[in-house]
């Protein structure tokens, strides 16, 4: 448990405008950078942030002080992110800016791995994307993956290790990899 | 070391978790051109996650985020309000309608109903008695008191006035008197309707309140 954590969230339900700010701009990048993408639309993701914050401070009493407050804030996120794809679903399809996302050029094909790596996780199972997402971008472990998720452990191991295993396949087949290294499968 | 435990300990490098046995990975990758090519693409991998940035949001992102969170609080203020309010006035209009069927209800004729008491004390009723309950057992009442007083007066009569044969007048019977009781008592059944029609407004605002009250409280 972090003590700041508490101390945060006490000030902010005592209704401390300076609290407010202070976890708004602590999550915000993490938020905003899982619904970004999760659901490969800024504009979206834009939304989707502001509406995890409202419930975030909506449910703020419900937080488990014995718990990190990351992983709870992330799992609010994730769900609005599965709602929001639902409800897209039924919508017209919509412009995707995800490519926005890189923004300074890199050297050699630096740009263009990134660029695959994007359109891998976008190609992944939305479960697959959640946890590699949460893993590998934003950092969290294994367990607070779980608890944002609200699966096993087991389950989160599972589904990362089935993700990576898509990504690579997909940087292979799109010949990301040098060519030396040849075109086969693992044999068993 | 097969392929299946050589990429259980790729996935346990990308995991970032030390190699429990160096060497005997890079040993198997060495014979296995598949494993190799795995190992070069998760390089590859663990190189662009490096790169990958996480996306900055749009710079007024915080202050609407802030903007929305303080415009939530206030409405939740205002409704918490607004429901004191509601829950003020559907106490206020129980209160005054309460207030107003004690004051408009008709007082019983209590000396007559002491005096019945010492005279014949009356059964404990099990619910409280109906208005014509309560016209008749007045009536009762009166008759019987009358008819005691009478029989008082005759009897110190006989005493101050010598005794002469004098054919005394019966006291009409108690049944008689019911008659012109129904009078009285169809008055105060009027004044009972009237009652009830002028607490109807009072009523029907009171539920009014209530079911709004309700209708603005949230579903949990």
């Amino acid at each position: 448990m972090s003590t700041e954590d508490a101390t945060l969230v006490r000030r902010c339900l005592r209704g401390d405008a300076e609290a407010v700010r202070a976890l708004v701009d602590q999550f915000q990048v993490a938020v905003f950078g899982l619904c970004l993408r999760l659901l490969t639309n800024r504009h979206d993701a834009e939304d989707v942030t502001q509406e995890v914050f409202l419930r975030v401070f909506r449910s703020l009493r419900r937080w488990d002080s014995s718990r990190p407050l990351k992983p709870w804030i992330m799992g609010i996120a994730v769900n609005r992110c599965r709602t929001w794809l639902v409800q897209r679903a039924r919508r017209p399809e919509l412009a995707d800016y995800l490519h926005e996302v890189v923004a300074a050029p890199l050297p050699d094909d630096s740009a263009e791995l990134v660029q695959e790596i994007q359109a891998a996780l976008k190609g992944l199972r939305p479960e697959f994307r959640q946890v590699f997402v949460l893993f590998h971008e934003q950092g969290l472990p294994y367990e607070d993956i779980a608890q944002a998720l609200g699966c096993p452990l087991g389950t989160v191991k599972t589904w990362l290790h089935r993700a990576r295993l898509e990504v690579l396949e997909r940087l292979r087949q799109r010949g990301m990899v040098p060519s030396e290294f040849g075109d086969g499968k693992p044999k068993d | 070391m097969s392929c299946s435990e050589f990429q259980h300990l790729l996935q346990q490098r990308l995991d970032g978790e030390p190699q429990p046995q160096p060497g005997v990975a890079e040993r198997h990758a060495a014979q296995c051109s598949a494993c190799r090519a795995l190992e070069a693409a998760a390089e590859r991998l663990e190189e662009g996650l490096r790169l990958l940035r996480p996306p900055a949001p749009s710079e007024d992102l915080t202050r609407r985020i802030v903007a929305g969170v303080f415009a939530e609080r206030r409405r939740r203020n205002q409704l918490r309000y607004r429901r004191l309010a509601l829950v003020g006035a559907v106490a206020a209009s129980l209160l005054l309608a309460v207030f107003l069927g004690r004051a408009w209800r008709p007082d019983a004729p209590e000396p007559v109903a002491k005096d019945v008491k010492q005279s014949a004390p009356p059964a404990v009723p099990a619910r409280d008695p109906s208005l014509d309950e309560s016209v008749q057992e007045a009536g009762s009442a009166l008759v019987s008191l009358m008819n005691r007083t009478a029989d008082q007066a005759v009897e110190q009569g006989r005493v101050l006035i010598p005794p002469v044969q004098v054919a005394m007048p019966a006291l009409p019977a108690a049944d008689a008197w019911q008659a012109p009781l129904e009078q009285p008592a169809a008055s105060l059944r009027t004044a009972r309707q009237g009652v009830a029609a002028g607490l109807e407004p009072v009523t029907n605002s009171a539920m009014r309140a209530v079911n709004l009250f309700w209708r603005e409280v949230p579903r949990l």
